[in-house]
């Protein structure tokens, strides 16, 4: 997606909330923010304290690393916060967040709600009310949940996109990647035979809620596969 | 000191490569030698109740599974669950209504991984199993697992949190005042409320001084860090598909990983193997040789570029049937 809308002549960012692959980004030459937690809620603390004395205090205590690591999804939401600031400054930027797996994603998802039950009221509690409206109201996400056409994995992805269906945050995608059907091949080995009646029986069932199916591509680097995919598939 | 009877096996790796059904397999293959077996499922994704059975309402509690001639425990990981019982141990009040408290330990809570390590303490120290199979989350939050013993250290290894909880409790008159330390506290929290509001900051009392009155429990299981270093006690299973393998992604989690164990820990396990099954193929097509010459070169590739960096390797191949009880029992075969 990053590399199509790059291709697009559009200000793009990949930003991977775990583990940035810079060496394949590096490689394809696309952009990417890589986040540094730590920096992103000591910068939101000084901005809302505004106190250089207790800055200064707070910095000299292992307490900001320790609320970060244990506040579940706190500095992912004061990431969003700072994205979303430049989003609304600028119609022609895209961030590709590449979240982690379903569990983790939800908690991340989850964390709006969270926090403004931690805060219940005052100024942290009206910005994450705030964020939540200004990303309603200007239909900024989409999300794509991204899964293979096998039962346990679908389940998975049907489950995450039923959450965010009730999340109602944005548009919902789901999106079938590394389908067989679309190769046609003539003959295949029993093995995929049994892959292949799985995927067709989950396709047929869900053909409605999936939006685009992605084929395996046969190709054996990653950056060959993102051209291909990137070319034919997520225009 | 425990007694090293029970052993540990860690099943990590990225996410979708199947470690919940390895580690299910695994948990298979041992109970049919006999042993005692418990599988717990820190990550709360579904895979262990679709594979199992398992009812979420029963999360946080052993359940004993047969299949075949086997019969094992198993357990999905409640951090609730887990600090209720801590908290009945010690004779600890905790107020679960806590808004702040709920968020910790809820599932992939902050906590999540730090109680998860006294999970593991408790049920090695009943002493019941001969092995206990660990089912972990996706990437980081494995290392965040490894690395659960660090954040004790360094949540009751200095006196910050303790003053913290002092200063939050407004009515107190505690022995530090005067203390510089104290006056910055109290700057810094005067600071907070203006921004957070006051019920923030006495939830925020109330969630760390229920961790606080817990300490000792946190402070006992430090001495698994001793046991996941020690090669005689735990072994580490590193999944990877090896068709589709994230080798960047698998590279990273290796070497966080050694920053707590050692190499003669680590097995590689390279799930979802095509090429035995698909050796005798003869396509009839181009797309059909493209996707077999796809296959084994692939396969090929990911072991030669993954071989230096793991001592173990296991190749388990990929299974022809949807139904996830004829995997698990095809899985198990592999094992011997």
């Amino acid at each position: 997606m990053t590399k199509s809308l790059v291709d697009q002549q559009k200000n793009v960012f990949y930003v991977n909330l775990e583990e940035t692959p810079t060496q394949l980004l590096n490689d394809l030459n696309l952009p990417y923010r890589k986040i540094d937690f730590a920096t992103a809620l000591r910068n939101y603390v000084d901005k809302k304290i505004q106190s250089s004395i207790v800055s200064t205090l707070l910095a000299k205590i292992p307490l900001l690393p320790l609320i970060a690591e244990l506040a579940p999804g706190l500095p992912h939401l004061i990431l969003l916060e700072n994205l979303l600031t430049e989003l609304l400054s600028d119609p022609n930027l895209y961030f590709i967040l590449d979240a982690p797996a379903t569990g983790h994603a939800i908690t991340l998802f989850d964390s709006p709600e969270t926090y403004m039950k931690i805060f219940q009221s005052g100024e942290i509690f009206n910005e994450m009310k705030s964020m939540r409206e200004k990303i309603k109201s200007n239909n900024l996400i989409s999300f794509f949940v991204v899964t293979n056409a096998r039962e346990l994995s679908f389940q998975e992805g049907l489950d995450l996109l039923t959450y965010l269906e009730k999340l109602n945050l944005g548009t919902n995608l789901l999106l079938l990647n590394n389908a067989l059907t679309p190769l046609k091949v003539q003959n295949l080995p029993p093995i995929l035979q049994t892959r292949l009646s799985e995927e067709k029986q989950i396709t047929e069932k869900y053909a409605e809620l999936i939006q685009e199916t992605i084929p395996l591509i046969p190709l054996s680097s990653p950056k060959e596969i993102i051209h291909s995919i990137s070319s034919e598939y997520v225009r | 000191m425990r007694s090293l009877h029970s052993k540990i096996e860690i099943f990590c790796g990225t996410g979708g490569v199947g470690k919940t059904t390895l580690a299910t397999s695994r948990t298979l293959f041992l109970a049919s030698q006999k042993k005692k077996v418990l599988l717990i499922t820190i990550d709360p994704a579904k895979r262990l109740t679709q594979l199992l059975s398992m009812n979420e309402k029963n999360d946080g509690t052993v359940q004993t599974r047969t299949i075949d001639d086997a019969t094992f425990d198993a357990e999905i990981f409640s951090p609730l669950k887990t600090i209720k019982r801590i908290a009945k141990k010690n004779h600890s009040t905790v107020d679960f209504s806590n808004p702040i408290l709920q968020s910790l330990i809820k599932p992939h809570g902050g906590l999540e991984e730090l109680i998860a390590l006294l999970e593991l303490y408790y049920q090695l120290e009943y002493g019941k199993y001969d092995v206990i199979v660990l089912d972990t989350p996706p990437g980081k939050h494995f290392i965040d697992f490894l690395d659960a013993t660090k954040r004790i250290h360094i949540f009751f290894g200095n006196k910050t949190i303790e003053l913290l909880v002092k200063g939050l409790k407004k009515s107190s008159s505690f022995s530090f005042i005067g203390s510089l330390l104290d006056q910055g506290i109290k700057k810094i929290l005067g600071a907070l409320e203006n921004v957070t509001g006051g019920p923030f900051l006495e939830n925020l009392y109330e969630a760390l001084n229920t961790i606080i009155k817990n300490k000792e429990t946190f402070l006992e299981a430090l001495s698994l860090e001793e046991d996941l270093r020690n090669k005689e006690v735990t072994t580490i299973y590193l999944v990877i598909n090896i068709v589709h393998a994230k080798e960047e992604e698998s590279q990273h989690l290796l070497q966080k990983t050694l920053h707590f164990t050692s190499k003669e820990q680590i097995t590689l396990l390279a799930n979802r193997s095509l090429k035995e099954s698909i050796l005798t193929w003869k396509p009839l097509d181009s797309e059909g040789k493209n996707l077999k010459k796809f296959f084994i070169a692939q396969e090929t590739t990911t072991l030669e570029t993954l071989q230096s960096s793991f001592s173990k390797i296991k190749i388990f191949k990929d299974i022809d049937a949807s139904d996830p009880l004829l995997h698990l029992r095809e899985l198990k075969k592999e094992w011997q």
